[in-house]
């Protein structure tokens, strides 16, 4: 009586912290996914499946920062795995998306929406790199361990997108305001 | 730091899927029982808790089994102790009688 007590104490505690890591890490992979997928409903789907994993392997963790880790790892190799099954093109290529017509201010929904679709259109490797370096604002060292390539390759990747961007967002808006 | 920079910043910022998100996720795992490894469930017997009751449960039987045959050892040395005593009074009765024996036969022939 007493273990059985004891057992549905513990599962209540379980459950109780699950619900508290989601809450508090959703945003985050969530957000992963979607920035990578530009699909609400599959980013969800991943980002359900990586909690539900998470939920699985519960028992192996020993720090918040462990699964923090572990959360952003998994949502960038599942997202990546997502849109390759479901052969998930850029929906957008870098030469459709229209370009600004107007000087881009601090805080700006068009210029948003416009670098979201560009990030998009990016190659998957370069694309993640600039989520995790810009949605998380990770260093290339933390990006090469999540993604499990040279620290040389991310920098690369962040640069090369970088000016792709750039160049693209110049044509209208001039140097001087990037 | 450059305004694209921050600009990807405020593009990429993240964003939160919702309570429903949440919901969903929590009732998928509880319809969902935690699934363990092969090695998890082959060794699940040998985890803390089980393993002390285990050795617990190991140690009294052999406590009771080593009780048991120090038990069995006296009871048989008791009886051994037991045979070797009569053995001894019949053999001194049995010499009593042939000393009369051999009395009797000396005080014939003389």
């Amino acid at each position: 009586m007493r273990l059985a007590t004891e057992m549905a104490e513990a599962a209540a505690v379980e459950v109780a912290d699950f619900a508290g890591i989601v809450r508090q890490h959703q945003a985050m992979v969530f957000s992963i996914a979607y920035h990578f997928l530009h699909d609400r409903s599959l980013a969800e789907e991943v980002a359900q499946e990586v909690f539900l994993q998470l939920h699985q392997r519960l028992a192996e963790f020993q720090s918040m920062a462990h699964i923090t880790f572990w959360l952003r790892r998994v949502a960038s190799h599942r997202s990546i795995d997502s849109a390759r099954r479901r052969k998930l093109r850029p929906q957008v290529s870098l030469e459709d998306v229209p370009e600004p017509v107007t000087m881009p201010a601090a805080r700006d929904p068009m210029l948003s929406r416009t670098l979201q679709r560009l990030v998009a259109s990016l190659p998957e490797k370069p694309r993640m790199a600039m989520i995790l370096r810009y949605q998380e604002d990770l260093d290339p060292s933390e990006i090469a361990a999540a993604l499990d390539m040279p620290v040389r390759t991310v920098k690369s990747h962040l640069q090369r997108s970088l000016a792709l961007l750039r160049e693209k967002l110049r044509r209208s808006v001039g140097e001087e305001n990037l | 730091m450059s305004r694209l920079d921050d600009a990807l910043r405020e593009a990429l910022r993240r964003e939160d899927p919702g309570p429903d998100f949440t919901r969903a996720v929590l009732a998928r795992a509880a319809a969902a029982r935690p699934r363990q490894s092969w090695w998890r469930t082959l060794t699940s017997g040998f985890r803390p808790p089980l393993m002390r009751w285990a050795a617990a449960g190991v140690l009294a039987c052999a406590l009771l089994a080593a009780g048991l045959e120090y038990r069995r050892e006296q009871h048989l040395r008791a009886e051994g102790e037991a045979a070797k005593q009569q053995l001894v009074l019949a053999l001194r009765i049995a010499g009593a009688k042939l000393h009369v024996a051999q009395e009797k036969v000396f005080e014939r022939s003389d």
